[in-house]
């Protein structure tokens, strides 16, 4: 009884976004949207503790079947460790952007077509993350795809609609390949569910091709070096809001099916040479982006390079994956979570300071901690996460990580790990040393900007050190049920 | 219960505090002052608890979960107590001196919320009980610390930051990869846990080796251990209160403690040993000790000086771990607080002169201690701690590592310690010497009619009246509390709650050895009520010179000086042997009196109450009386402890007490003869105090372990000794301050110097000298004494000759008997079993010789009488010639006269030294023309002079000297109370005897004669010469190594080592990253295409290679 109460609670986390997106485009006062927006991201928050707190404490996962037609003919949402922890992160990353949000816009006009599209984001998130079907999942991917290209054109202007553009045909084509490998895999199993294609996947030739399609079409969306083209372009030429989700949750989104693809459903085709191969290419994004953050011109571009920088972390795991699973699995999630709190508020305090000053060009920012401390603080705490200083979340996520590779013995890991920190403090230090700089002309800068609506920024900033001061409940969970 | 939370508390404290600095806006600057300093006292409060607590066997810990495996731990044990009470009572006064310092600052609430979480952070590295913990919070200090590096916001600032973070973050990073790899093998790297890596066998010793240098990499990029040291004379750019934090404690020192967890709590002593990579570390250390002094000394910006000082300084801790003895860590972890202390207090002072007066220069700092008498004082005892100066702070470490580098089989590591401390000597003492002995550069400038453009000197000059302090309060009271301290750390270094103290405490944990028991020298006293006067006679002098000091203008009060001195002598005629004991003085400091003390101690109470009340009716004591009185009082009280005290620490500090007042008695007249005698005789007494820190090192560990043997060291060992001393008692070789320096100090100080302070030397060989070692023979060391004694003797002799100034004549006199005591010390040496008989001689020489050359330099001053003009009473005349007379044939040995007695008994012991015997006799001639040519001279100087001062000025001077001849003819008599002699006096007076003590006299007065007559002049003239064109030589010398220097940059602040240093030690640079604009290309579609097919086809061919 209890526990069927929780597994229709999932159906509430498809549901309710749907009905918030739709009010907010029924509704017609400004206000109202704002009130309704906050009011069920808050909603969703409490839904999304509630279950992974069940799913923590019972060791198992939740598992709604829609009109209880079982798969291989029903469809079916699963709620496991991972995608519970990842449903908690992005219902509180949300709650903070929604918050932002609220303050951020200038003008009614976007503000009005900022919110369902909003929600329509959210619904695609929360499902991609409880779907256990991959052909649901190629609908959720679509749907993200689209409120995605939507969010970013809304911005109106000539580059954001060009990145729009640009990213619309990128994540068509992404979704196209992946329908492509879903459709082999259809064709040869004759099965959707996740966890019945787990056990039927043999290593042949179809099921290498649709891995393949899968890898490829997702690797565009996460954006891996050298598919990252589109992202810098689409994260820093969105509003802030947008691009802090984009950089926080939705190329996540893709990772996360990529990630269960490889190591949850076609595990039999992976072999050590693949896994190496995405290694590698994580290595270089992690190098060529953080070359392309320390000489990016512009605040915002920094932000997204250091994105396809981050990402590359990501990749660097897969070669553990093959030796030390279950700790490179948490070492994952880990980063996951420490990395979208990190880039949500670090984008978020990012559009603050574009906003205050009216650009965001990195040579004439100098001295903007004296008028913007809390922007600055926020994107210095973040720094501190991204670059895996202690204490914060970025911090346990590489100790894992290096953990990790240290066990595997891989220790060219190591060193690509090694570099990637020294790099990241070396892009992000350009920016807090701009701001500690005495501006030779003060009056350039009489930036008098409220940083209220940083609040939520400031809250994902604390959690980022929060979880890095204790990991322990964070690791459980996610090691609680494969 | 609280127990367990405590460690925390203390650490959200510091936390708390800075959040809510950040918090607090700029304005409401007293809300953020108290808070502030709020926070701190009660950090101080819950430190102070958490001491308590330790020192009764509690222990505190709290322990948070971080991970699975890993847990948050913080523990207070003994070593993070020394580190955690250093930086919370630091943070406490560098606190107060920020509020001053950025009264008028921008930023204010940034500087102290970071400044707040800096200390969070060290704090966290001190308590850190893993080393996990610790890295969270050494990375945590990185961050920390770089909004303050780049607080002033210039181009300058931000450029040392960005070399800070390219170290540290590189650093931080190698440091996480070792601590990583470590805890895959070793788990969760408690430090409590004894031994973890020993227990764990299955780690190769090359990954032990790789982890190893990794860590120390990282830790080292911190506490600057060569190379890894260039960022931090580049972070000064920070201000002043940064500085001194990020130098004394935080920074440098918890690179330095890592180093102390990783060698004693990771891996232990003995693995580390045994992979031998503590010799590597002993290496390093030491280079580094070496290149940080070197480059200092070619700095010319203070804090930069200051910087490299720093970099030398920290690596003796790391030194003093790597000897891996028990004895060289207590000297490291001493060292940990000590250096803390005096290098706060340094940098203190030069925020203070930089806020003060805009000095930033070394160059500038010419008469600056007339403007900030405190601040400089403060900054010259630093100096002299920094040196190893006893009995501040940083002797007491130096003192353990060098006997620690013993123990552990490095006896070199000496020889970089007294480097250390010259090299110290050589880029500190100039500032002390501008400071304190040149002119201010205005002054300067108007005795030479030269408008100088120094507005904001002259600006101050103008302010400076109105002013009633130096600076504002808060910026002068944490250096007078660091220095206080640190004064205190060494002169209480065996109190309970001292630095050394609670390192032994440390140490004895580690080690498992018991240092009360083993080591150190435990006193047993018979006390008796008399036995107080022992120390009241030492500490009385000094309170008089400070009451003197502080109260300059009631002159009066220096009558209680004699008084002084009349104590002594009181104290020597006791008939009974007095010993007292000050177990938390020093290191257990201990006085006595027994027959060789009592004899010295009779004479310098005796010269003291003469020359004393002698300069209380001199006229020619230069405008600062008060001055001279205090100096006079340091050295008087300096001298007695010297006599009185029996063990090396307690003597070694009154010895350079004595040196260094001495030095300021000779400078203070300021004329360039005064200044070039004192910059000769400083270097020297540098030099001595090296050389006997080095060789009390040995002396110090063979009273640890007296079986110690090793035959080269020990040899070491006695020539320094005699070299050591040598230089204070003149030995020939290393006399040449002595001619200098005697003459040009005050008639008083000049009988002194000549009378007693010579003695010094004798003093210090006959007590510590180990002549009984039973397997060495001191022969050659003796042999080569003995020699270098004699040829001084006949050499002062006839330089002597060549003087004008009847000083100069009487200082190179002072040379050439000074040869005769120190032949007798090497005879000693070389025949240790004629001690008992010699030692009673020597006394007696001693005395013999100070009374007569006290007598003879007070009556230098009343020459004046002589003059022809003044017309003085003729029976005046007759007095005065006598008292210049009858002191002289003493001196040469006349019959009857103590002189004679001396030498005769010198001469009955040394039967089987013939030629010594006939030496002794031929000196005796020399020591006669001395005497005729100082007569003559004083004669001749009276008449050219024009006396200024009336008769009756004179009358109590003469007095003085009368009653000082009456001394030198009545010393005989003492002889007769003496039980050490056993040969009774009458036997000396035989004919034989007789005549051969006047042989040398008549001789000498006939052969001055005809000298006077006909070769005299042509010999000076010939010297003069001689001495121009070796002159021209040196300064040839010195040209060409300046020159040289020029070309190889030594000179150059900035020179092109660093850059080089930089490339080696980053593996990647990112310098080549350049910041160019980029333009941002989008692909065209074509070219993505070929990209997927290109990744597709390498994907699936991915997946068919594995299989």
């Amino acid at each position: 009884m209890h526990s069927s109460f929780y597994a229709i609670s999932i159906a509430l986390l498809l549901t309710l976004p749907l009905i918030a997106a739709i009010l907010c485009f029924v509704v017609n006062s400004i206000k109202v949207k704002r009130y309704l927006s906050v009011l069920f991201a808050i909603v969703l928050v409490f839904i999304c503790v509630a279950q992974a707190s069940y799913v923590f404490e019972n060791d198992e996962p939740l598992q709604l079947v829609v009109g209880e037609w079982l798969p291989p003919l029903g469809i079916k949402l699963v709620l496991d460790g991972f995608s519970s922890v990842m449903l908690l992160m992005t219902s509180i990353i949300g709650l903070a952007i929604t918050f932002y949000s609220t303050h951020y816009f200038e003008s009614d006009d976007k503000e009005s077509r900022f919110w369902p599209l909003w929600w329509f984001l959210i619904t695609a998130l929360f499902g991609v993350f409880v779907s256990s079907d991959i052909f649901n999942t190629y609908i959720m991917l679509e749907l993200l795809g689209l409120a995605s290209v939507s969010l970013i054109a809304i911005q109106g202007t000539q580059k954001a609609l060009q990145a729009s553009y640009q990213y619309l045909l990128v994540g068509l084509l992404g979704s196209l390949f992946y329908l492509l490998g879903v459709a082999i895999i259809y064709r040869t199993y004759g099965v959707l569910d996740n966890e019945l294609i787990a056990q039927l996947a043999q290593n042949n030739l179809s099921t290498k091709l649709a891995l393949a399609f899968i890898t490829l079409g997702m690797m565009m969306k996460c954006a891996l070096f050298p598919l990252h083209f589109w992202l810098p372009e689409a994260h820093s030429n969105a509003s802030a809001p947008v691009s802090a989700i984009l950089s926080a949750l939705v190329i996540k989104a893709a990772f996360f099916i990529l990630f269960k693809f490889w190591f949850e459903i076609l595990t039999p085709v992976v072999t050590v040479f693949a896994v190496s191969l995405i290694g590698c290419l994580g290595a270089a994004a992690i190098i060529y982006g953080s070359y392309r953050a320390f000489t990016a011109p512009r605040l915002k571009l920094l932000v997204a390079y250091s994105t396809v920088a981050q990402i590359g972390y990501l990749f660097v795991a897969f070669p553990l994956m093959i030796v030390t699973p279950e700790i490179t699995r948490t070492a994952v999630i880990y980063f996951i979570v420490a990395h979208g709190c990190a880039k949500a508020a670090m984008f978020l305090s990012a559009g603050t300071i574009q906003k205050a000053v009216g650009h965001d060009n990195l040579a004439d920012l100098k001295g903007i901690a004296v008028h913007l401390p809390l922007s600055i603080f926020i994107f210095a705490v973040t720094s501190t996460s991204l670059i895996g200083l202690p204490p914060s979340g970025g911090f346990i996520a590489k100790w894992l990580m290096l953990n990790n590779a240290v066990q595997a013995g891989q220790w060219w890991w190591v060193v690509t790990l090694f570099i990637g920190g020294l790099l990241a403090s070396a892009y992000l230090f350009r920016v807090l040393n701009l701001a500690f700089t005495t501006p030779e002309q003060e009056s350039l800068l009489d930036v008098n900007y409220s940083e209220k609506k940083l609040l939520g920024a400031a809250g994902l900033a604390i959690i980022t050190i929060i979880i890095g001061l204790n990991a322990i409940w964070l690791t459980s969970m996610i090691a609680s049920n494969a | 219960m609280l127990n367990d939370w405590l460690p925390l508390i203390i650490l959200v404290v510091a936390f708390v505090t800075g959040m809510l600095m950040l918090l607090i806006g700029e304005k409401s600057e007293a809300l953020r002052t108290s808070i502030n300093l709020s926070s701190a006292a009660i950090n101080i409060v819950l430190i102070f608890i958490m001491v308590n607590g330790v020192y009764q066997g509690e222990v505190f810990e709290t322990r948070l979960p971080l991970l699975p495996d890993i847990n948050l731990v913080l523990k207070a044990d003994a070593l993070s107590l020394m580190f955690v009470s250093l930086s919370g009572v630091l943070w406490f006064f560098t606190t107060i001196y920020a509020v001053g310092y950025f009264k008028h600052g921008k930023h204010r609430s940034r500087f102290f919320g970071f400044f707040s979480l800096c200390v969070f952070s060290t704090l966290g590295v001190a308590l850190a009980g893993n080393l996990i913990t610790f890295l969270i919070f050494y990375e945590l200090l990185t961050l920390a610390t770089y909004p303050l590096i780049v607080h002033k916001g210039n181009e300058a600032s931000l450029h040392s930051g960005k070399i800070y973070l390219r170290y540290t973050m590189i650093g931080g990073a190698m440091l996480m990869i070792g601590v990583v790899w470590l805890k895959s093998f070793a788990g969760s790297l408690d430090f409590s846990i004894s031994n973890i890596l020993l227990n764990t066998p299955d780690i190769s010793a090359f990954t032990l080796t790789a982890i190893f240098v990794l860590l120390m990499f990282g830790l080292g990029v911190k506490a600057a251990l060569f190379p890894l040291h260039g960022w931090l004379p580049r972070a000064m750019a920070a201000p002043a209160p940064v500085s001194s934090l990020l130098h004394a404690v935080a920074v440098v020192k918890a690179g330095a403690f890592g180093i102390i967890r990783v060698i004693y709590d990771v891996y232990g002593i003995e693995l580390s040993n045994a992979l031998g990579l503590l010799q590597v570390l002993v290496a390093l250390a030491c280079f580094t000790i070496i290149y940080g002094s070197v480059r200092a000394i070619f700095q010319n910006d203070i804090k930069k000086r200051l910087a490299y000082s720093t970099v030398s300084q920290v690596s003796y801790i790391t030194l003093g771990i790597a000897l891996a003895g028990p004895i060289a860590a207590v000297g490291a972890i001493a060292h940990l607080g000590h250096q803390g202390l005096m290098k706060i207090t340094m940098f203190f002072c030069a925020g203070n002169l930089a806020e003060s007066l805009h000095i930033y220069k070394v160059s500038e700092l010419n008469g600056v201690a007339k403007k900030m008498p405190i601040t400089m004082t403060a900054f010259t005892i630093a100096i002299f701690g920094m040196i190893g100066i006893p009995p501040i702070a940083g002797f007491v470490s130096k003192w353990f590592l060098g006997a620690g580098a013993i123990e552990a089989g490095y006896p070199w590591v000496i020889a970089v310690l007294a480097g250390s401390s010259m090299l110290n000597a050589i880029y500190f003492l100039p500032l002390v010497y501008r400071a304190w002995f040149l002119p201010l550069p205005d002054e300067q400038c108007d005795a030479v009619g030269v408008e100088h453009k120094t507005p904001h000197l002259a600006q101050q000059s103008a302010h400076s009246p109105s002013r009633k302090l130096e600076s504002h309060w808060m910026m002068l009271l944490p250096p007078i509390v660091t220095i206080t301290f640190a004064m205190l750390a060494g002169l209480f270094a065996q109190s309970n709650f001292s630095a050394m103290n609670w390192s032994k405490l440390i140490v004895e944990n580690e080690f498992t050895v018991n240092f009360a028991d083993n080591f150190f020298l435990q006193v047993e006293t018979a006390w008796e009520p008399i036995s107080a006067l022992l120390g009241l006679t030492i500490i009385l002098p000094f309170l008089v010179a400070l009451i003197v000091w502080l109260l300059p203008n009631k002159t009066k009060l220096s009558f209680l000086l004699p008084l002084c001195a009349g104590l002594a002598i009181f104290l020597a005629v006791q008939p009974s042997n007095l010993s007292d004991s000050y177990s938390s003085l020093f290191f257990g400091s201990e006085l006595k009196l027994d027959d060789i003390s009592r004899g010295f101690l009779l004479l310098a109470g005796v010269l003291w109450l003469l020359a004393s009340t002698y300069s209380l009716f001199y006229p020619n004591l230069g405008d600062k009386r008060a001055q001279f009185f205090a100096l006079f009082a340091v050295a008087m009280g300096s001298s007695f402890g010297l006599v009185l005290s029996a063990d090396l620490f307690g003597f070694i500090t009154f010895f350079t007490f004595m040196s260094l007042a001495s030095y300021v008695i000779i400078i203070r007249g300021g004329l360039p003869p005064a200044r070039k005698a004192a910059n000769v005789y400083i270097k020297w007494v540098i030099v001595g105090e090296v050389a006997i820190f080095s060789a009390f090192c040995v002396i110090n560990y063979l009273s640890f372990n007296p079986d110690f043997s090793h035959p080269i060291l020990l040899q070491t060992m006695a020539i320094l000794l005699v070299v050591g001393f040598g230089i204070k008692i003149g030995l020939f070789g290393f006399h040449s301050w002595l001619p200098l320096a005697h003459p040009v100090a005050a008639v008083p100080a000049s009988a002194l110097l000549s009378g007693f302070m010579v003695k010094a030397g004798m003093i210090g060989w006959i007590k510590f000298f180990p002549f009984e070692l039973s397997n060495i023979s001191f022969y050659q060391v003796g042999l080569i004494t003995v020699l270098l004694s004699i040829t001084g003797t006949f050499y002062a002799g006839f330089k002597g000759l060549l003087q004008k100034d009847p000083k100069a004549v009487l200082a190179y006199s002072t040379i050439s008997q000074m040869g005769i005591l120190s032949a007798c010390f090497g005879i000693l040496l070389m025949e240790p079993e004629l001690k008992v008989l010699m030692l009673p001689i020597i006394v007696f020489y001693s005395i013999h010789h100070g009374l007569a050359k006290s007598a003879l330099f007070l009556s230098v001053g009343i020459s004046g009488l002589l003059n022809s003009s003044i017309k003085a009473n003729r029976a005046l005349l007759v007095v005065c010639y006598l008292v210049m007379v009858i002191p002289a044939i003493s001196l040469v040995g006349a019959p009857f006269m103590s002189g004679f007695f001396a030498k005769a008994n010198l001469k009955l012991l040394i039967v089987d030294f013939p030629l010594l015997k006939q030496a002794i006799s031929i000196s005796a001639v020399f020591t006669t023309l001395l005497m005729c040519r100082f007569i003559h001279m004083t004669y001749h100087k009276a008449q050219n002079n024009s006396p200024s001062v009336t008769t009756t000025k004179y009358l109590p001077l003469v007095a003085l000297c009368v009653m000082n001849t009456v001394l030198v003819l009545l010393a005989p008599l003492s002889l007769l109370f003496s039980s050490s002699f056993n040969t009774p006096l009458s036997s000396f007076l035989v004919t034989e005897n007789l005549l051969a003590a006047t042989y040398p006299l008549v001789a000498g007065i006939g052969i001055y004669f005809i000298l006077n007559k006909f070769v005299l002049s042509h010999l000076i003239t010939l010297n003069q010469r001689f001495i121009h064109s070796i002159n021209i030589y040196i300064e040839q010398i010195k040209l060409g190594i300046g020159k040289l220097s020029t070309q190889l940059n030594l000179v150059d602040p900035v020179s092109t080592i660093e850059v080089n240093n930089l490339q080696t030690v980053t593996t990647m640079r990112y310098g080549w990253l350049s910041t160019k604009e980029h333009v941002t290309k989008t692909m065209n579609s074509p070219s993505i295409a070929l990209l997927l097919m290109l990744i597709c086809t390498l994907l699936v061919g991915a997946f068919f290679i594995g299989n």
